[in-house]
Order: C-alpha cells, then structure tokens, then sequence
C-alpha cells in the first residue's frame, strides 16, 4: 500500500525532507488521493492526539518551585568558573582572571608568559565568555558581580597555581575535540586560599547519576563527556563503612586526612557525613589558616561556595534523606611548619528547635602516621579517575591509569554489593581506551 | 560565620518560570511514563531543572531537547536504582491533582487514564518517541538526539504507532461514550 509509507507520516507531521524525498512525496501526492486522504488523516489524528496529551498535562501537579531551585543553587554555587580550554595550549583561551587570581597571591607563581596576553576563552561547548573579570572581589568569591556577559552568574575564579605543566601536552592534544553540548559548561575546580576563603559549605545535595553515564560511555568503548563526569557523584556511587553518630546527635561525622597520592606536595581530606534522624542541619567547613594554605574540593563543585553562607535559615538538602551518607574529598594543600595542626573545623548546626547548641568536629593532622582507611583510599581512586576523565583538574605528576586501578583493587574490600568490583572494570576499560588509538586521557 | 546566614547572593531566577510553566508537566509525564512511578518521576524533574538551573538559561531551540535528554537520563538512572531497592510504585493517577475540581478536571483526569492505557498497548519505545512527538513537540531529529536512536528508526516507530494508535482509538471511543 502506498500510504504504508514513513515518509508520509513525517511530511504530514511536517518534517523537513531532502529534496528527494520533497520530490517522492509530491509525486505520489499527486497521483494517489489515498495518499492524500493519508496525510490528512494522519494530520487530523496528530492534532488529536496532542491534545489528548494537553488534557493529561494539565492534571498533573507541579512540583518544581523556582524559589527552591535558586536557593539550592545559591547553595550549591555561587563562584562557577568556565572550564577554559587553555592551558598549555599556546596562548589561546587563558583567561585574564589567571593573572588577576595570581596577582592576589602572596607568593606569585611562574606565570607562562601567554597568560597575560590572551583576553578571551572560548569555554567548553559553543558559548564565548569574555574573561572581563569586573574586580577582585569577585574572585574572593564574597560577592558574585555579573560578568557582561549573558551567563550572568558565571564568576572566573583564578586558579593558585598556573594549570598545566606536566599535563600540558595531554590537555592540548585534545583542544580540537569537540565536546558534546549536553553537559558541557560544567567547570572543574580550582584551589581556593584559606587566607581569602577560610568558609566552605558542604553541600548534601550529590546524586549519583553521573556515574551511570560514565559507565555507560566506557562499556560501549568511548569517553564520557568531560561535561558529563561530575567526581563528587562518582565517589558518592559506593558505600563507604562510617561509624554511627554518637547517641543524641542527628549525624555521624567522619573525618580523614592522608597523602594525596597523584600529588605528593598535597594531601587529602575526607569529609564524611551520614544522617541519622530527619531533622535539619546546616553545615559549615571552616579551614585554619594556620595549618592549610589552599584546599581544592574534588568534584562538588557546587559543593562549597565563597562567602561561606550556608543557606537561607531554611533546608532544603532533601537529596540525603535520614540513614544516607555523602563523602567529599578535598586537595589540600598545607602550610608548612605550620604552628597548628588543626586542619579544620566542621560545625553541624541543628536547625528547628531540637538543639540549641552546635556540634563542632575538629580534624587534625597527623602527618600521615595513622594508615589510611580502606575507604579514604578507594575513595581516592575514583576521585583521581574522574578526574582524569575530565581532563580539567590539574592533576598531579604521579597519576596513572595504573595507578587508579591499582589503588582501586587493593582497596575492594567486602563489597557486598559489588561496585567495586565492576568500577575496577571500568578502570581498565578507561586505560585500555587509553592505548587505543592514541587517545589519551 | 554565622552573620552570613540569610545572606541571598543569587537574584530570582525570572527566566526559569516560564520554562517550568512550559515543560514541567509534560517532562512529568514524560518521566513517570519512564520510571513508572510517580514519586521518582517527581525528583527526576526536580533534578533536571536544578540542572538547567545550574546550567544557566540556553538558546530556546535547545533547550527542549536538552531538558528531555537530561530527565531522560535521570529517569533511566532512577529506573537502575529501584529495580534494585524494592520500592512502592505510585501510579500516574497518584501525581494527579487530587482535590475536587470542576467536572472538566474529571474529564481531563479521564482523558489522562485513557490515553496512557492506550499508550500501554504499544511497545515502550513506541510510546515514547510518540510522546516524545506529540507532547514533547519535538521534531525527529530531536528525538533521536535524546534517545539515542537512528532518524530513520524514529520515523518509522513514529509511523507504526500511529497506525496502531489509531486501530485501537475508535474502539476507545466507543467505551468512552
């Protein structure tokens, strides 16, 4: 039958055709009026049919409410930095907020030389943003001044220490790819001075869908979209064994700091929290100058924001619900000799009417004399995973697929419901993918 | 740090109620027709226009393919999740606005049941790339950006299900009267 024809269908329900198929249609259009009567059955129904929908829609109940979106994102970022695609690529893209975020630095570092000349990035996907960073108090991220550009509540935030260097090559070697447009402004982090942001909110708010996409792209033989890689939902994918809260206390607060093993200048904090009742919590990370000189969270980087509000008095961290846990790793990097070595405060602050005072958590520095967990550790190696996904984070000199998958294997550990098991099997599709046909990441 | 509790930093987000008020529903449907279950389908689109607000406003061609493939992707995620935590489903009907409304909200109510039932005689990916279509306003090649498919597979699921949809209509019709 002539009219058993998809092409009809997506000429009556207009859909662009090529020229030859305009041509196919036309013909048949003009000899057969079963064709005809096709198409306008076939438009008659489709309006039908939409309005069927229409009538659904609209005994649905809404549930999205735009003020707790902006409250969540007020929470979540306030300073978002463009993923700039430039470092080590021969002066294209470095922002000027490079030099601007080092020129607030006490220590200044090498600079590479293009960084001062380039005066636009092009981000990640198709958007142009011009680094006209408007002043420095933007990057001490107290208050986020609107760049002038459409993407208002963009901020550039400088990095410590120039990017690149050992990762140069790798990063540039990749410059042309194209990144697929879904996820793609999400930007990596930089390191943050204590001295100018000694608060960061910890954000409870981490899903884990992330890593079914990243699983997802690596079974089928590709890379994920950089964009796509969010570490902080990677790392919250597993199950980590934390300790109970102390009777009373409406979370269990687990704390660790040991090497950071792709950067041996570094260290790693684990902030672990698990929710024991429902009641509401607000939670505040308050860094010692003293002790660190600049922390980095790895992934989450909605997860803290300049200023160190916390949120509107009200919470609306629902995404952990009582009984859920949520880990988040910093970078650190420490002050050396430093007089104190009390690393950092965490304060739990009950909200409603349950409690009247604050919980404080203290985490000191041992200089690597306790082992670490078996979770710090597994925990370390996917955060050094995602991020060499992302291919965004200045990553350290002793970083390896090996090395990942290593750490990742050594620290299985019971897995009762086997995620370790199968992120080691990710891991080695990665670094196969990484042999293939020079594609390195 | 306490005095910097209550300090709101972000302006409203104006440009995004006009979005919700377009596509909110129609991603809820959308997603409980995935996850089948309303519950999920509601922290689905909750997370996917936390997403979009994350993301910022973007060009208005993009932006119902983009919050589709988005919700899409959650809903599968979600979909991943319960098959392994046994959970309670809550039907489509449940999501519906349940205070007593005039009789067109009956009506409309009806009209919801019966298009799904419909809908439910098809194959799923039949039934979604006709939502996709039909409700989602998307063209073909959009469709085929968020799920994932050829164009010309899209066309010719979409062709089929007409066709099997509009078998079955008359005879819905005839009960519905």
């Amino acid at each position: 039958m002539k009219t058993d024809d998809p092409i009809l269908t997506a000429y009556a329900l207009g859909e662009a055709l090529n020229d030859e198929e305009q041509r196919y249609v036309d013909a048949l259009l003009a000899s057969s009026p079963e064709a005809r009567a096709f198409v306008e059955e076939t438009r008659a129904f489709a309006g039908v049919l939409a309005a069927e929908f229409k009538a659904g829609e609209a005994t649905c109940e809404r549930v999205v409410q735009p003020e707790v979106l902006t409250r969540k994102l007020a929470e979540g970022r306030v300073v978002r930095r463009p993923r700039w695609r430039m470092w080590g690529f021969g002066g294209v893209g470095v922002a000027a907020a490079l030099v601007l975020g080092m020129a607030l630095l006490q220590d200044t570092r090498k600079a590479a030389p293009e960084m001062a000349l380039a005066e636009e990035g092009k981000a990640v996907g198709q958007e142009v943003f011009r680094a006209e960073v408007p002043y420095p108090g933007a990057l001490a991220g107290v208050s986020a001044a609107p760049l002038s550009v459409p993407h208002a509540r963009e901020v550039v935030r400088g990095y410590l220490e120039p990017p690149g260097g050992m990762r140069g090559s790798r990063a540039a070697s990749k410059l042309n790819v194209v990144d697929t447009e879904i996820f793609s402004v999400i930007p990596g982090g930089g390191f943050r001075e204590v001295a100018v942001h000694p608060l960061s909110t910890v954000s409870l708010d981490v899903g884990t869908a992330s890593y079914v996409d990243v699983r997802r792209s690596l079974r089928e033989g590709r890379w994920p979209d950089k964009g796509a890689v969010r570490i902080e939902e990677l790392i919250n994918y597993f199950a980590y064994d934390y300790p109970p809260a102390k009777a009373g206390e409406p979370f269990a607060v687990s704390m660790e700091v040991g090497d950071c093993r792709w950067e041996p200048e570094h260290r790693v904090v684990r902030i672990a929290l698990k929710r024991e009742g429902a009641q509401n919590v607000e939670i505040q990370v308050e860094w010692n100058p003293a002790a660190v000189r600049a922390y980095r969270p790895i992934g989450a980087e909605d997860g803290y924001v300049g200023g160190g509000r916390i949120s509107n008095g009200r919470n609306d961290n629902e995404a952990m619900g009582a009984g859920q846990s949520v880990t988040l790793l910093y970078e650190v990097i420490l002050v050396r000799n430093a007089p104190s070595d009390e690393l950092l405060s965490l304060k739990i602050r009950p909200g409603g009417d349950g409690y009247g005072k604050d919980l404080k958590y203290v985490l000191k520095n041992r200089d690597g004399a306790e082992s670490p967990s078996r979770d710090f550790l597994f925990a370390t190696a996917v955060a050094e995973f995602g991020m060499r996904l992302r291919a965004s984070e200045p990553l350290g000199p002793k970083s390896s697929w090996d090395a990942v998958l290593k750490r990742a294997q050594e620290n299985i550990g019971e897995d009762v419901e086997g995620r370790r098991r199968e992120f080691v099997e990710l891991v080695k599709r990665a670094r196969q993918l990484s042999e293939e046909d020079g594609q390195e990441r | 740090m306490v005095r910097c509790f209550g300090n709101s930093i972000h302006p409203p987000m104006e440009w995004i109620e006009p979005v919700l008020e377009r596509y909110e529903r129609p991603l809820l449907q959308y997603a409980s027709s995935l996850c089948g279950n309303g519950e999920a389908a509601r922290d689905v689109v909750q997370e996917t226009f936390l997403r979009l607000a994350r993301q910022g406003a973007m060009a208005p061609e993009r932006l119902a393919p983009w919050l589709y493939t988005v919700c899409r992707n959650y809903a599968v995620d979600m979909k991943r999740k319960e098959s392994k935590v046994v959970s309670m489903p809550t039907p489509l009907e449940e999501m519906m606005a349940d205070e007593p409304g005039p009789a067109a909200v009956a009506q409309q109510k009806e009209a919801a049941a019966r298009l799904t039932n419909l809908l439910s005689q098809l194959p799923e990916l039949q039934q979604e790339v006709l939502r996709l279509r039909f409700q989602g306003d998307l063209s073909y090649r959009e469709i085929a950006e968020v799920t994932r498919l050829e164009v010309n597979y899209v066309g010719v699921l979409i062709h089929n299900g007409l066709k099997k949809l509009r078998q079955l209509w008359p005879e819905s019709s005839e009960t519905r009267a």
